[in-house]
């Protein structure tokens, strides 16, 4: 990339590919920035996470103690599962930090520029509303942790 | 879709935001399909192991195929994760508008299709996984109402983790926002 910013303060397009804008009505409507006291987004993420979380470690020390100590008779099986620790507690630990440190917060409008899939969580929880056209001029309901951003 | 397009305030955002969070967003993902991965090589290796004198050669074989399937889908889904922006650390740094990172970089793998496409193939696979047991338990010689128990148990395991896990994960990739 030779430069993100060009001469006249407008942001390359090579980077932003992509990007669609809504009409200026729906823009107005909606509420100003607030980096003060933001509002926070429901914890329903968080929540959700505690509590499978939790199942799936007893679930998974369960099988793994009657496998190995019980029936003494643990199998590749056993051990790809074990493999799969290592990513799937940390997701769960950094998916609850993420969403009650991060992507908490309902910043509110600062700039009117859409992004799209790729660009969006670099964006998200720093103020920006990022939002993403579905081509029908429509307002995709928003998932998860971006909950009540409208 | 392209339109017109305005830009404000972006530079204002501050890069050691915009390159923590995406950052953070590239493990989620990179830690996301590993579990999963190695989650479903293991049920598929537990119906191998349960079924040994059981189960025709037909079944074995379709695990098998399913075992080597699942292993070039997780590799290939890393790959693509990892590399889908070179230099790798540009993936996070490439929005800092106040000081970009210098030098070429190229980000041919960073979008959604490639993502859509494989969350489709996870479909098929986690429709296979569930569906494989149905195969074996239809033989099964137990009474009528442990066969009817063990059917309602995978049942509900082929709605929830089979279907309805992968169909809301794919919707998310497709408007992940």
């Amino acid at each position: 990339m030779a430069s993100a910013m060009q001469a006249n303060g407008q942001v390359s397009s090579e980077i932003l590919a992509g990007v669609v804008t809504y009409p200026q009505s729906v823009i107005d409507s909606w509420p100003p920035a607030n980096f003060v006291n933001p509002t926070l987004h429901p914890p329903t993420i968080i929540i959700y996470s505690a509590i499978f979380g939790t199942l799936a470690l007893a679930s998974t020390i369960g099988r793994l103690w009657s496998r190995f100590k019980v029936q003494g008779n643990g199998g590749v099986d056993d051990w790809c599962f074990m493999a799969s620790l290592p990513f799937s507690f940390p997701l769960v630990f950094m998916t609850i930090n993420a969403c009650s440190r991060f992507y908490n917060k309902v910043f509110g409008l600062v700039h009117n520029v859409l992004f799209s899939t790729n660009q969006f969580p670099a964006l998200l929880g720093c103020g920006i509303r990022a939002r993403r056209d579905d081509g029908k001029g429509r307002i995709p309901r928003p998932l998860d942790c971006t909950r009540q951003l409208y | 879709m392209m339109a017109k397009v305005e830009y404000h305030d972006l530079s204002t955002v501050p890069g050691s935001c915009t390159n923590a969070k995406t950052q953070l967003a590239w493990w989620l993902k990179l830690e996301y399909l590993l579990s999963s991965g190695f989650i479903k090589l293991s049920i598929l290796l537990f119906y191998r192991r349960i079924t040994q004198r059981a189960a025709s050669k037909t079944f074995h074989t379709i695990v098998t195929i399913m075992v080597v399937f699942q292993i070039c889908t997780t590799a290939v889904w890393f790959f693509l994760t990892v590399f889908s922006c070179y230099p790798v650390a540009t993936y996070w740094t490439r929005f800092d508008m106040a000081s970009p990172p210098s030098g070429h970089y190229v980000c041919p793998l960073d979008g959604e299709k490639p993502f859509i496409i494989l969350s489709g193939i996870a479909i098929v696979q986690d429709f296979i996984c569930a569906t494989l047991p149905f195969l074996v338990l239809r033989h099964l010689k137990v009474t009528r109402r442990q066969k009817v128990a063990l059917f309602c148990t995978f049942f509900i395991a082929f709605g929830i983790c089979g279907v309805a896990g992968t169909c809301i994960r794919m919707k998310s990739q497709e408007a992940y926002d």
